[in-house]
C-alpha cells in the first residue's frame, strides 16, 4: 500500500499514466503503441457498455415484469415478441421477419425528434429571432433615451438575420444550365453566398476554437495526472 | 474438248478435211466449207493433216460450207466458183485454203444435195451418211490452216476487219502469226510455237510431230476425212440429244466417243504417242456414255483428271509439255501446209491467253516474312499474325469505349467532370490501399518545435503549482447558475444528468466540480441518472475524486439510479413517468423511490432543479426539446423547474441560442474550463484553478503561433504574387 492505496488503485494507475504516456507519443510520430492504446480504448468502451446495458437495463427490466407477471403478463409478452423480432435481424433469411420491429424503433425515433425539433427548437427560436425587431422594445429603448441600447439591440438582431438569411444562401447550389458553359449561380446569389460563406467561416471558427479548448484542457489535466502519480511513485518533498 | 484420237494413223481424213486440202470437189461443192485462212478464226491445236490430205481424197465438211454459205456465199456449186474466182463475198482464208488445196490434192467433188443447215448437230449427221472413210488427223486441216506465213497471206478484208476488231476468239490466230514473224519464242508458249511455221517450212504450214506421224505426211490444209472423234459425236447425237457444240462454256468437242470406242494406248515415243495425249481425253466418254444430259466442258476435264494419265494416257504432246525447245520446234516445223501452202506466222499471245498461263510455270511465291501485318494481340486470336479480328474495332475488350449519344454538346470542362465522377465511381469498388503517412522532414520539425513548446508552456505552470493568472468574470449564464443554485432551499432534490464521455471527463469534471461543490454546500441532495452506458461509472470516479470530502457522498448516502436505455425516447419516457420508467427494487422487497432523497419525487417537477452535464449539443438539445417542456408544472405554471447545463467549450455556439430565449429554454449554463474558473471565483478554488494558469499559457501560445504562421504564409504569397 501506498499513500493509501491499495494494490488495485495502483495497478490501475499505473496502467493510465503508461496509457497517457503512449498517447502522447503521437506528437513525435505516428507509430504502432498509439494505435494499440486506440484499439483498447474502443474494445473497453464497447465491452462496458454491453456490461452496463445488460447488468443495469435488462436484467433488471426482466425481472420486474416476471415479478409482475401474475398481475400484468402483457409487458413481459409484448417485450419477449419484440425481442425475438429484432433477434430474426441476425439473419438475412429471416431478416424480413424483424421488420416490424425495426419500423416500430425507427418510426417512435422519428417522430420525437420531429416533435422536439418542432417544439423546443423551431417555434422558439423563431419567436426569439423576431424579438430584436418589435417595435414595442425599441419605443420603450428610445423613450428611456436609450439610444445606445436601442442601437445594440437594433444591430445585434440585423446581424443574426443577415447572418442567418446568407448562412443559408451560401448552400443553394441550383444554377441556370447554359450551353458549352459551367453552370453557374446567377451574380447575386452567388455574392450572398459569399457573405453567408464569412459567417459560417466564423462559426466554425468558434467551434474549433472550443474543440481546442477542451484538448488543451485535457492535456493539462493529463500533465497533471502524472505529475500525481510521479508524486505517488516517486517520495517527493515539496 | 475432246478430241478423238484416231485409232489408226492410216486411217483416212475425213472427207470434209479433205475437201479442204485442195480437191477440185472443194472448191466448187457446197458440201465442202471453204479453206480457212489463217488470219481468220480457227480453233486452236487444230493441225492441218498434210500427210492425209495429199493421199487421201478430202472434202470440205459441210459444216464449213455451211459456214460459208451464211456469209453470203450461196447454195452448191458457188464456193468453188468463189473460190476459184476470188469472189469478194468469200472470206479470204477460205479462198486462200482452198485454192492451196485444189493444188496438192484432187478431192472428190462433195456431194451434191447438201442443203444449207444451220445446226451444227444436224450437218454432223448429215456428214456422218455422207463419209465413208474417217480419216485419222484432224490436225492435218488444222495445221494447214494455222501455219501461214504472212507473205503468202492475201489480202482480205475480212482477216483485216478482223484483226482490227481485236476480237478474242481471233487472237489466237493473229497471235501465230505475228510469232512466225517475229521468229521469237519468248512471247509465245511453248504449246503454241510447236504447232508455229517452221522457217524451213516457210509457205507450208507446219503441222507438229505428232499430227505428222498420224498423218504420215506434212498436212495439208484441206478437208480431210472425219476423224473418229466426229464420228463418235455424231453417233451420239443420233442416241441422244445434245447440246450446240458451240457453246458458252466453250467448244465442246466431248462426247464424240461411241460407248465401245477406247482411245489408243501408244508410246509416248511414237508418233502415235505424242498424240496419246488425245486419247486421255476418252476417259471422258466414261462420264458421258448413255446419259442424256448436256456436258460441261468443266466437268469434261474433272472427268479427265481422274483418268490415270500415268498409265493409261501416251506422253502429252510438245505442246502441252514444256520439255524440249527442239523438239517442238522440229514439230512446228512438221507442221506445215502441205496442200494449201499457207505459212501462219507465230504471233503474241494476247493478254487473256498470258493470263491463262499454267501455274507451274510462275516462279513460286516467296514466304511472307512473320512480321507482315498486324499482330493480333486480345481475343481468341492472340499471337497471330495478319489475321482478321474476330470482332469489329468498334468491340474491344475489357472495357467499352463511351460513346456520346448524339445530339448533346459536351465541352471540355464537363467532360471533366463526367471523367471525375466515373473515376470516383470504380474508386469506390476499389479497396483503398493502406498507406503510410509521410511527412516531409522540414515540415515534421515544425511540428517537433511546435509540440515542444506547447508542452513546456503547459507543463511548467502545472509543475509548479502556479496560480499567478487571475480567474476569469463571470457571465450572464455563469451568473443565473449560482443565483438558481443560491436559490435552493437544502435537502431539496436536484436530479443531475452525467451526458458526457470519458474523454471528456478533465473538462467537464474541471467545469461542473464547482457547481456540485456549490450544491453540496446549499445542502441540496443530487440524484444521478446517465443516458450513457459510461454514465453512471463515470458519477462514481468525479464523486469520489473530487467531492469526497462531503459526507453526503463520502458516506454514499447519494442515489445513482443509474443508465436508461433508449436516447431521446428514454429522456420523453423519464420526464412523464419517472418511477415507472425506472423502477428501484430492493432487495428486501422496498422500492427504492420510497427510500430518500426519493420518496418525495412522483414526477420530473418534484425535482428542484435540472443538471445536465454534457459535451454533445445534440444531447443537449435532446434534454432541451424532450424534457423543459415536462419540467413546467402543469398545476403551477408560473413554477418552472429551472434547467442548466455544463457543457464543453465546443458545444457552446450551438446551446447558447436556447439561452437567449425568452422565456429561456436554458436558464443557465457553465462552458468549459474557462467557465468553470469563473464560477470558482466567487466561490472556493477547485480543479478548475489548478489548470488555469497552464491553460491560459498555453491558449496565448497558441495565439502567438497561429499569428506568427499566418504572417509567414501571407508574407509567402505576397513574395509568390511578386
Amino acid at each position: 500500500m501506498i499513500a493509501g492505496l491499495q494494490l488495485f488503485d495502483l495497478l490501475g494507475i499505473l496502467i493510465a499514466s503508461t496509457f497517457t504516456l503512449l498517447v502522447l507519443s503521437y506528437a513525435i510520430g505516428d507509430n504502432a503503441l498509439f494505435r494499440l492504446i486506440i484499439h483498447i480504448f474502443i474494445g473497453v468502451s464497447a465491452g462496458y457498455a454491453g456490461a452496463v446495458a445488460i447488468r443495469d437495463v435488462l436484467v433488471p427490466q426482466f425481472l420486474h415484469m416476471v415479478n409482475d407477471l401474475s398481475q400484468n403478463p402483457w409487458p413481459l409478452l409484448f417485450s419477449l415478441l419484440w425481442f425475438g423480432l429484432i433477434m430474426t435481424k441476425l439473419f438475412p433469411q429471416s431478416a424480413p421477419f424483424g421488420n416490424p420491429a425495426s419500423a416500430l424503433l425507427v418510426g417512435v425515433g422519428a417522430a420525437i425528434a420531429v416533435a422536439g425539433a418542432i417544439q423546443g427548437t423551431l417555434l422558439p427560436q423563431i419567436g426569439n429571432a423576431s424579438n430584436y425587431f418589435q417595435p414595442q422594445q425599441m419605443r420603450a429603448a428610445f423613450q428611456a433615451n436609450q439610444f445606445g441600447s436601442a442601437m445594440a439591440l437594433f444591430l445585434q438582431g440585423s446581424i443574426v438575420l443577415v447572418g442567418t438569411v446568407t448562412s443559408l444562401i451560401s448552400f443553394h447550389f441550383s444554377a441556370r444550365s447554359q450551353p458549352n458553359q459551367i453552370p453557374q449561380r446567377t451574380p447575386i446569389i452567388e455574392w450572398i453566398a459569399r457573405l453567408g460563406q464569412l459567417f459560417v467561416a466564423i462559426i466554425l471558427g468558434v467551434i474549433f476554437a472550443g474543440i481546442y479548448s477542451a484538448a488543451l484542457t485535457a492535456l493539462v489535466e493529463r500533465f497533471n495526472f502524472l505529475l500525481d502519480v510521479l508524486a505517488i511513485l516517486l517520495p517527493m518533498s515539496n | 474438248m475432246s478430241i478423238d484420237n484416231p485409232s489408226n494413223p492410216e486411217e483416212e481424213m475425213p472427207d470434209w478435211l479433205k475437201k479442204l486440202q485442195g480437191s477440185p470437189g472443194s472448191q466448187g461443192d457446197p458440201d465442202i466449207p471453204s479453206p480457212v485462212e489463217p488470219e481468220e478464226q480457227h480453233p486452236q491445236g487444230l493441225k492441218d493433216e498434210s500427210s492425209t490430205a495429199q493421199d487421201e481424197p478430202q472434202e470440205a465438211p459441210d459444216w464449213l460450207e455451211v459456214i460459208r454459205r451464211s456469209a453470203g456465199k450461196g447454195g452448191k456449186g458457188q464456193p468453188e466458183q468463189a473460190s476459184n474466182e476470188g469472189d469478194a463475198d468469200e472470206p479470204e482464208w477460205l479462198r486462200t485454203i482452198r485454192q492451196k488445196h485444189a493444188k496438192e490434192s484432187d478431192s472428190p467433188q462433195p456431194e451434191p444435195g447438201y442443203d444449207q443447215i444451220t445446226d451444227f448437230n444436224t450437218l454432223l449427221q448429215s456428214i456422218r451418211a455422207k463419209d465413208e472413210q474417217q480419216p485419222a488427223e484432224i490436225e492435218n486441216w488444222l495445221s494447214s490452216l494455222i501455219n501461214k506465213k504472212t507473205t503468202e497471206r492475201p489480202a482480205s478484208s475480212d482477216a483485216t476487219e478482223v484483226q482490227e476488231s481485236g476480237s478474242e476468239d481471233l487472237d489466237w490466230i493473229s497471235g501465230i502469226t505475228e510469232e512466225q514473224e517475229s521468229k521469237s519464242d519468248e512471247d509465245v508458249p511453248e504449246w503454241l510455237s510447236s504447232i508455229g511455221v517452221d522457217e524451213s517450212t516457210e509457205g507450208k504450214i507446219q503441222p507438229d510431230d505428232w499430227l505428222g506421224q498420224h498423218s504420215g505426211s506434212q498436212a495439208t490444209l484441206g478437208i480431210r476425212e472425219k476423224p473418229e472423234w466426229l464420228e463418235d459425236i455424231e453417233s451420239e447425237d443420233e442416241e441422244s440429244p445434245r447440246q450446240s457444240a458451240f457453246t458458252d462454256s466453250g467448244l465442246l468437242w466431248s462426247g464424240g466417243y461411241q460407248e465401245d470406242e477406247q482411245p489408243p494406248t501408244q508410246s509416248a515415243d511414237s508418233p502415235e504417242g505424242e498424240a496419246g495425249w488425245l486419247a486421255s481425253f476418252g476417259a471422258v466418254e466414261e462420264a458421258f456414255t448413255s446419259e442424256d444430259k448436256p456436258v460441261d466442258a468443266a466437268y469434261a476435264f474433272d472427268k479427265v483428271s481422274d483418268v490415270d494419265l500415268g498409265q493409261e494416257a501416251p506422253a502429252l504432246p510438245d505442246w502441252m509439255s514444256d520439255d524440249d525447245q527442239d523438239q517442238k520446234s522440229s514439230s512446228a516445223g512438221a507442221i506445215s501446209d502441205q496442200g494449201t501452202g499457207l505459212d501462219i506466222a507465230p504471233a503474241e499471245l494476247p493478254s487473256w491467253l498470258q493470263a491463262m498461263r499454267p501455274a507451274d510455270t510462275a516462279p513460286p511465291l516467296a514466304p511472307l516474312p512473320a512480321d507482315i501485318g498486324e499482330k493480333v494481340t486480345i481475343g481468341p486470336l492472340a499471337g497471330l499474325n495478319d489475321a482478321l479480328p474476330a470482332e469489329p474495332e468498334v468491340i474491344q475488350f475489357g472495357g467499352r469505349t463511351p460513346q456520346q449519344p448524339s445530339g448533346i454538346t459536351v465541352n471540355k470542362a464537363q467532360q471533366e467532370h463526367v471523367d471525375l465522377l466515373l473515376r470516383l465511381v470504380e474508386q469506390e469498388q476499389q479497396p483503398l490501399p493502406v498507406l503510410k503517412r509521410t511527412v516531409a522532414l522540414p515540415q515534421q520539425i515544425i511540428r517537433w518545435v511546435i509540440t515542444g513548446v506547447l508542452f513546456l508552456v503547459v507543463f511548467v505552470p502545472v509543475f509548479f503549482g502556479s496560480t499567478n493568472v487571475a480567474l476569469p468574470s463571470p457571465t450572464e449564464p455563469v451568473t443565473a447558475v449560482r443565483d438558481i443554485i443560491e436559490a435552493l432551499p437544502p435537502g431539496m432534490p436536484v436530479l443531475v444528468a452525467f451526458e458526457y464521455q470519458p474523454g471528456f471527463s478533465a473538462e467537464m469534471q474541471a467545469a461542473a466540480v464547482a457547481v456540485l461543490d456549490h450544491m453540496l454546500i446549499k445542502g441540496v441532495q443530487p440524484v444521478f441518472i446517465s443516458t450513457q452506458p459510461a454514465g453512471p461509472g463515470l458519477v462514481e470516479q468525479f464523486l469520489q475524486t473530487n467531492l469526497n470530502e462531503h459526507p453526503y457522498i463520502s458516506q454514499k448516502l447519494y442515489s445513482n439510479l443509474g443508465f436508461i436505455s433508449g436516447g431521446s425516447a428514454a429522456m420523453v419516457n423519464f420526464a412523464t413517468d419517472p418511477r415507472g420508467t425506472l423502477p428501484l427494487p430492493l432487495a428486501d422487497g422496498l422500492n427504492g423511490w420510497d427510500q430518500a432523497p426519493l420518496s418525495g419525487i412522483q414526477q420530473i417537477t418534484d425535482f428542484g432543479l435540472l443538471l445536465v452535464i454534457t459535451e454533445d449539443p445534440d444531447t443537449a438539445r435532446s434534454w432541451i426539446e424532450q424534457v423543459q417542456p415536462n419540467l413546467v408544472d402543469k398545476n403551477n405554471p408560473a413554477y418552472n423547474t429551472p434547467l442548466i447545463m455544463v457543457i464543453s467549450a465546443q458545444a457552446e455556439p450551438l446551446v447558447y441560442p436556447y439561452f437567449l430565449t425568452s422565456p429561456r429554454q436554458l436558464s443557465g449554463m457553465i462552458t468549459g474550463l474557462a467557465g468553470g474558473a469563473s464560477y470558482e471565483s466567487g466561490l472556493r478554488t477547485k480543479v478548475a484553478r489548478q489548470y488555469w494558469d497552464g491553460f491560459t499559457w498555453g491558449i496565448n501560445i497558441t495565439v502567438l503561433i497561429l499569428l506568427f504562421g499566418g504572417l509567414i504564409n501571407l508574407g509567402r504569397a505576397w513574395v509568390g504574387k511578386r
